[in-house]
């Protein structure tokens, strides 16, 4: 019923790496954290719709490495503080956002002319993924990216989004009947 | 390589966090759930390649030994190194100083903005209040200023003196304009009683104008032999005197107190 708290995932040099951190470099913990968790970051950061998310990755991992020091908790702690930091980079993205000028550039998109090709279809697979949060709202989209594509558990996440793990699983168990009933809506409309 | 680390990480974990999560949510057995999940999950399983600043923090420090505590040889690495383009690729300390370097230029711009604001705040402030000074010093330290101050002091005193006319004031006038009939006096009008003041009133006016002798000219000219011989030549002293100021002024005994605050003092 509980979570792993350590993926099972990782590689035994890099367990062994964040079992005693003390004397270790710093440069080895940040390869062992990038290389553990920046697929995660990516796809968390894709997830939540950020722009250029490939550069916020790059951005969130150098934030991490000054702490790198002070870090605690081993691997959990160092997933939770990176997720920490991409979380506060997405918020930022969105407060960005809201400030600017909205602007009504083409989108090919929405261009009923135009029909998409064979190699978008193949290619956007991910985009897709990501799209299937895209009706949801934003708590019930936050919730899923964290649990789902960063793989953290309750508490992590009830720290990272400041709640309750009470709040948290009545966020996510909402957020999925939203998902399911988004998505069965859409089958049906495209049936019609 | 960016594939395999993918694969890695996402074939092990595959399917048992979104089983976890429809448990906990009590949709274990929605099957429609399920594929989506797994499709969302998906997004984590590419590895980006590591850009040049995260590729220079991931090389080992050179050249340190293995006691050196961690911490220590960080710090040493983060404080201003040059950045120089060839340091990124370079291993060691100063491709890390240059990564951390861009790291804090990228990071701190909302304090910086907040500092540069209170810059700019109390820059205006000190700049005002120094000008405000410095004008205030220039305007006290004007000759032409203070002189003017100087007579504009001196009309308003005379106009007061001539208009208000009162007894406090008369004595400063008087004195300045006795010494110098006093003296004539004994070349025009030989009479007696000028003559034996004639001595008197030249010390008088030496005492006015030489500050530093009226000590010892007191010692030498009892005050009470002054005394006397006024009292006793009212008729002549007033003449003089009195003209320019009281001219229709009978209050004559009024006025032979007038000389007597300069001698004495």
């Amino acid at each position: 019923m509980e979570e792993p708290v350590v993926p099972d995932t990782l590689a035994d040099e890099d367990i062994d790496i964040f079992a005693d951190t003390a004397g270790t470099d710093p440069a080895v913990l940040f390869s062992a954290v990038y290389r553990t968790f920046s697929g995660a970051v990516l796809g968390y950061l894709r997830a939540r719709g950020v722009d250029d998310p490939e550069a916020v990755t790059q951005d969130v991992f150098l934030a991490f490495f000054p702490k790198v020091d002070g870090l605690t908790g081993g691997l959990p702690g160092a997933k939770s503080l990176l997720f920490s930091i991409a979380h506060a980079r997405m918020v930022d993205h969105y407060r960005r956002l809201e400030r600017r000028p909205g602007l009504a550039s083409y989108d090919p998109l929405q261009d009923s002319r135009s029909t998409a090709s064979a190699e978008d279809q193949v290619l956007g697979q991910n985009g897709g993924a990501a799209a299937l949060l895209e009706g949801l709202a934003d708590d019930h989209r936050e919730v899923l990216a964290l649990r789902v594509v960063a793989d953290l558990s309750i508490e992590q996440v009830a720290v990272i989004m400041g709640k309750s793990q009470g709040a948290i699983k009545q966020l996510q168990r909402r957020a999925l009947q939203n998902l399911k009933d988004q998505t069965l809506r859409r089958n049906q409309a495209h049936h019609e | 390589m960016s594939d395999t680390a993918g694969s890695r990480n996402y074939g092990s974990r595959d399917g048992a966090g979104v089983d976890q999560l429809l448990l906990e949510a009590g949709m274990n057995d929605d099957g429609a759930l399920r594929p989506m999940l797994l499709d969302l999950q998906a997004l984590a399983a590419e590895q980006p390649a590591p850009s040049d600043a995260v590729a220079a923090l991931m090389i080992p420090a050179m050249g340190q030994t293995a006691d050196q505590p961690a911490a220590a040889r960080h710090l040493a690495a983060v404080p201003g190194t040059a950045v120089f383009p060839e340091a990124v690729a370079a291993p060691g300390m100063g491709a890390r100083a240059a990564a951390t370097d861009g790291l804090t230029a990228g990071t701190d711009e909302l304090a910086a903005r907040r500092r540069a604001k209170r810059r700019v705040t109390l820059t205006a402030l000190s700049v005002a209040v120094s000008l405000g000074a410095g004008g205030a010093v220039a305007v006290a330290s004007d000759q032409g200023l203070r002189d003017s101050i100087g007579h504009v002091n001196q009309a308003v005193t005379s106009f007061v003196a001539a208009v208000g006319g009162g007894p406090a004031h008369a004595p400063v006038q008087t004195p300045a304009q006795t010494p110098v009939p006093v003296p004539a006096a004994p070349a025009t009008v030989p009479t007696a009683p000028p003559v034996t003041h004639a001595p008197t009133a030249p010390s008088g006016s030496d005492a006015r104008q030489n500050p530093q002798r009226p000590p010892s000219d007191p010692a030498a000219v009892p005050l009470p032999d002054l005394r006397s011989p006024v009292t006793a030549d009212v008729p002549a002293v007033p003449e003089v005197t009195g003209v320019p100021l009281n001219g229709q002024g009978l209050p004559l005994p009024a006025t032979p107190p007038v000389p007597l605050p300069v001698p004495g003092r």
